[in-house]
């Protein structure tokens, strides 16, 4: 939803004075390069909030080889180095899945020149030196589903992935995750909010717009499908294979039912639009995102199988979101939605344990229907509740102690692990702010003495030049253009 | 000359006399615009510099030899190598010779990239539909380059960048086209020749891709990095349907529906065969990662990066794809207006340190490296290679860098990059250590000819009042367009300068507000202020560097804490 203020935003250097005040915001990011994992960690003594089957009280998870070996209680490790964390008083949940992310992403979220963009990917743009990475990790999110904008109809190709700071960034996508793509209806894609001065109004313009743009795609995705498939068939040995078109390709991967569709979406009438595109042209909405009325046609939404993704809260923040309730969330769960709440903010994504939370109150979740809208279920919705979102022998041992109740406001998250690795820990975390503040003076002094020169030189006048001006400001990032 | 005057003489008085005025008028502009020309009438054919230290290729020295060279070519480097009764003999005690330095990535002799119309274009039902559609590719246009130009084609000799380049002893570079994502096809050029046509000594050499993003404001795909990405892959696909597309017609035209002539992706097929490097401009580590992913789609693709900041941290994916690496060394700095008790974060602190051990990382790690001035001025491009020495690169494999692995990168190892019998005499002749930080240069040599080093240029006082030494003031008033090199896409503005003797104000305008430059201070040809106002909302302060050369501008907007962003710009007259 907020993207859309991004490209506006980001039309000129208001997007770079606006990065420079996320800068300022927190000045170190304490670059963790993971623990590596023994052979085996056992944690002991906690309450284990499942998410799949309920709570175990003084409760043991075994990780083993980066997955969850045993969970229940008196587990004893096989392995005599084990690692061994006593979380006595301690709460452990799986590791939170944000279902709606725009993290780590290098340049604009949103391809926002065409209308239909399937062909780009948020792959190829990962940026694994953000310093939001780690304040997630901070408040317990293992993984993060990366979205395009939802300035198109059709926007790019999303990437699922794991938030494991310090490796290598292809690493951090999920193998086996289904891939997926970004839709988005109503004022974003028909850019009711922003227009640049001098710019004709892109195409669509109103809703009617929106759904023909959708429709127009899958069309012309199916006479592309159908030009390869005559192709194949026939095995001409001189014909010329049709041009390959990454657009079209990624529309046939989601009517071959090979790609998930996460479309933007706030208002009853769209969300039943691009249901019944789905029923006419042969696609499934893996989940609606946002989906602010979703509970006035939860009904419809359970009986699509769709999944629902939404805000626990910020409710009329503007026009669409006017009829945005507190227990949107309760209410789809209700009728049989899988419900996620999501963060859609690199900000929020610190503690949607407390948005999650919120169910409970409005609503009247359980405390395990709570639990699962940020582990179990975004885990189902991105089609990887195989591997991870609850707390279940053979699962990735993708995991957060909390200091206390991850509900309570007093809470704290002290340890992420992303299978079985340890990628926060807060007390390591503080122990090396010390060493790390050093580290920082001691390059400071450097590039002092590297800027003035030898102390002979340091009397000479303002107006001399520096012994060697290249070493001075000015410096352009060292980009190359 | 004489001999021309002679012959004339033999025609009527009137008609001879004026016919004379005519060639003794041309001869003198002749003279007054060529100087080099002349300077090679005088010259010998052959040249012999005696007694000197003679650095063969890195690693392989003659402690005192001879260098023999005729007619362009080096054709004796010993001991006793024999010196020809016509050959000027240049006496090199004291003096080491280097093969002439090679940079590996420039726009040197090409002319300034136009400005960008800002065309309301993009949009539209139709440029929806025919992305749906996918059956058409957006209309050629400068973001998203052309590959068939040729840098070859518009190299020109001399000017000032060239002859800067000369005084540090650099005597080839590369020259690529510099505009937009597939920005066209390098050339590797002499810098001595003042005749265009002896200007190359190979092409093309690459054909050079970036992942600039089109023009943000004109609403033109791609205008993101992901975008352009996605640019590069769907143009090589499109590049080989039009390969298998004229194939399948080579092979048997009757009946065959004639494929649409297509100079864009037929310029892209060498490429995509393997027969032509990809260069890629690569600024960052992350950027290499994505080429390395394009490559993967597109294995006989030979990619060769440039850029490559931190290019380190791939090492060794680089090492196994055995990918060459063109380094920059233009290193982050930090923002001089910074004040001194500003609290930048480690990150930034620790990536100012490490880029400077980048060169030495890389080589470390094997893989081969060349180096680019990128947007440095000569002096500072020799001086950060120094500090690439000083942060771990053997001495050895930066003269490596610049001379035999840049020539072999670059495809001309037969014709330079060291001193040996019949490579082109591209030599430089220094008082001591070239690479040292008080080196001396005596002489350059290109082609065999002796070319003339300007005084070498002062330190740059990037930012200093220096007296004297700078180039003459310029008048920097007027309305300026310019591109800015924003990391979502280059984004149009204007610039408007006021001057009234030394009060210069004006605007910088753009599409979505209005920001007052302040504390304008003009130094030579370079222009330095101060911009602030709001724009969306957004209080927004940054310094602007810049360098005037007659209507063309270029430098770099500073925002605290962000680094920098380039822009250039021109001024209609």
């Amino acid at each position: 939803m907020k993207r859309i203020n991004a490209i506006v935003i980001s039309l000129v250097l208001a997007a770079l004075s606006a990065s420079a005040v996320a800068q300022n915001a927190t000045r170190e990011s304490v670059n963790s390069a993971s623990s590596p994992a023994p052979v085996e960690t056992l944690i002991q003594n906690a309450t284990v909030l499942t998410a799949s089957h309920g709570t175990i009280q003084n409760g043991s998870v075994l990780i083993r080889d980066g997955k969850i070996a045993a969970v229940g209680k008196n587990i004893k490790p096989r392995d005599a180095n084990a690692r061994v964390i006593d979380a006595t008083g301690k709460y452990v949940i799986p590791g939170i899945i944000d279902c709606h992310s725009h993290t780590a992403v290098e340049g604009n979220v949103n391809e926002g020149t065409l209308s239909v963009t399937a062909m780009v990917r948020i792959r190829d743009v990962l940026n694994p030196y953000d310093v939001d990475i780690y304040r997630q990790l901070a408040g317990g999110v293992t993984t993060v589903n990366i979205l395009h904008g939802s300035a198109n109809a059709i926007g790019g190709q999303n990437a699922v992935v794991k938030l494991k700071q310090g490796k290598a960034v292809d690493q951090w996508l999920i193998p086996d995750a289904p891939q997926g793509i970004k839709f988005a209806l109503g004022e974003n894609p028909k850019q009711s909010n922003f227009q640049v001065p001098g710019r004709p109004r892109r195409y669509p313009a109103t809703r009617m717009g929106v759904e023909e743009t959708i429709r127009e795609s899958f069309i012309r995705a199916k006479e592309y499908q159908h030009e390869w498939e005559e192709f194949q068939s026939k095995k001409d040995p001189n014909a010329v294979p049709p041009r390959r078109d990454l657009l079209l390709e990624a529309l046939v991967e989601v009517l071959q039912g090979k790609r998930f569709i996460h479309s933007h979406c706030y208002r009853d009438d769209e969300i039943l639009m691009l249901l019944n595109l789905g029923d006419e042209l042969g696609f499934h909405v893996q989940t609606l995102q946002h989906v602010l009325e979703g509970y006035k046609v939860a009904n419809e939404i359970a009986a699509h199988k769709t999944g629902a993704s939404t805000f626990a809260d910020s409710w009329a923040y503007k026009l669409e979101a006017y009829d945005a309730i507190p227990y949107n969330t309760a209410l789809m769960t209700q009728r049989g939605v899988v419900v996620s709440v999501n963060s859609d903010s690199d900000e929020r994504a610190r503690r949607l344990y407390l948005d999650a939370a919120k169910g409970i109150k409005y609503g009247g979740m359980t405390e395990e229907e709570a639990l699962r809208t940020i582990t179990l279920n975004p885990a189902k919705q991105l089609g990887i509740d195989h591997r991870t979102g609850s707390i279940d022998v053979g699962k990735d041992a993708d995991l957060v102690i909390f200091s206390q109740h991850p509900f309570s406001v007093y809470t704290v998250p002290e340890m992420t692990f992303i299978e079985g690795e340890i990628y926060f820990d807060r007390k390591a975390d503080i122990e090396r702010r010390e060493s790390l503040k050093k580290e920082k003076q001691e390059l400071i002094k450097r590039e002092r003495e590297q800027r003035t020169g030898p102390p002979s030189r340091r009397d000479d006048k303002k107006d001399e030049p520096a012994l060697r001006p290249s070493e001075e400001g000015e410096g352009d990032g060292g980009g190359v253009r | 000359m004489a001999r021309t005057f002679r012959l004339y003489r033999r025609s009527s008085a009137p008609a001879r006399r004026s016919r004379a005025l005519i060639t003794i008028l041309a001869a003198l502009i002749a003279l007054l615009f060529v100087s080099i020309p002349k300077a090679r009438m005088d010259a010998p054919d052959a040249y012999a510099i005696k007694d000197a230290q003679i650095v063969v290729s890195p690693g392989k020295t003659i402690a005192k030899g001879t260098v023999v060279f005729r007619k362009g070519l080096i054709v004796d480097v010993g001991e006793n190598a024999k010196i020809p009764a016509d050959a000027r003999v240049i006496d090199g005690s004291g003096s080491v010779v280097y093969p002439g330095l090679i940079d590996a990535y420039t726009n040197l002799g090409l002319p300034a990239p136009a400005v960008q119309q800002t065309t309301p274009a993009g949009g539209g039902r139709q440029a929806a539909l025919a992305a749906a559609a996918g059956g058409q590719q957006p209309p050629p246009e400068v973001a998203l380059g052309d590959p068939s130009v040729s840098a070859a084609d518009q190299v020109k000799p001399g000017g000032s960048a060239i002859e800067d380049a000369r005084t540090v002893g650099v005597t080839s570079a590369l020259s690529s086209p510099r505009q937009g994502i597939f920005a066209g096809q390098s050339a590797l050029i002499n810098l001595g020749s003042e005749d265009p046509s002896h200007l190359v000594l190979r092409a093309p050499v690459a054909l050079t891709v970036q992942f600039t993003t089109g023009s943000g404001f004109s609403g033109n795909y791609p205008a993101s990095l992901m975008g352009t990405v996605a640019y590069i892959r769907q143009t090589f696909l499109d590049a080989i349907h039009y390969r298998d597309l004229v194939d399948r017609y080579n092979r048997g035209k009757r009946g065959v529906e004639r494929p649409p002539y297509d100079k864009r992706l037929a310029a892209l097929l060498p490429a995509l065969n393997g027969e032509l490097p990809v260069l890629f401009v690569a600024s960052s580590d992350l950027d290499v990662g994505r080429v390395l992913t394009i490559c993967g789609d597109f294995p006989k693709v030979k990619p060769i990066v440039m850029g490559a900041l931190y290019g380190y941290r791939v090492a060794d994916a680089l090492k196994s794809k055995n990918v060459p690496v063109i380094v920059s060394v233009d290193f982050p700095r930090r923002p001089s207006d910074l004040p001194e008790d500003e609290d930048e974060p480690l990150r930034v602190l620790r990536n100012r340190a490490e880029a400077l051990k980048n060169a030495a990382r890389l080589v470390q790690a094997g893989v081969k490296i060349a180096f680019t001035s990128g947007t440095l001025r000569p002096t500072d491009f020799i001086a950060n290679v120094q500090k690439a020495i000083e942060n771990g690169l053997p001495k050895d494999e930066a003269l490596r860098a610049l001379t035999t692995n840049a020539a072999e990168i670059l495809g001309a190892s037969e014709q330079v990059g060291s001193i040996e019998v019949g490579k082109v005499a591209n030599l430089v002749v220094a008082g001591g250590d070239l690479l040292a930080r008080d080196a001396k240069i005596k002489h350059v040599f290109i082609d065999g000819n002796e070319v003339e080093l300007k005084k070498p240029e002062p330190q740059p006082a990037r930012g200093g009042g220096r007296p004297g030494g700078r180039p003459a003031a310029v008048d920097p008033s007027g309305e300026w367009n310019l591109i800015i090199r924003a990391p979502d896409g280059d984004q149009n503005a204007k610039l408007t300068i006021n001057r009234q003797g030394d009060q210069i104000t004006g605007v910088l305008a753009t599409h979505i507000g209005n920001l007052e430059v302040k504390d304008a201070r003009l130094n030579g040809n370079e222009l330095r202020f101060a911009i602030s106002g709001t724009l969306n909302g957004q209080s927004l302060e940054a310094t602007v560097t810049s360098t005037i050369e007659g209507d063309s501008i270029r430098g770099a907007i500073v925002i605290a804490s962000m680094g920098s962003f380039e822009f250039t710009g021109t001024r209609p007259r």
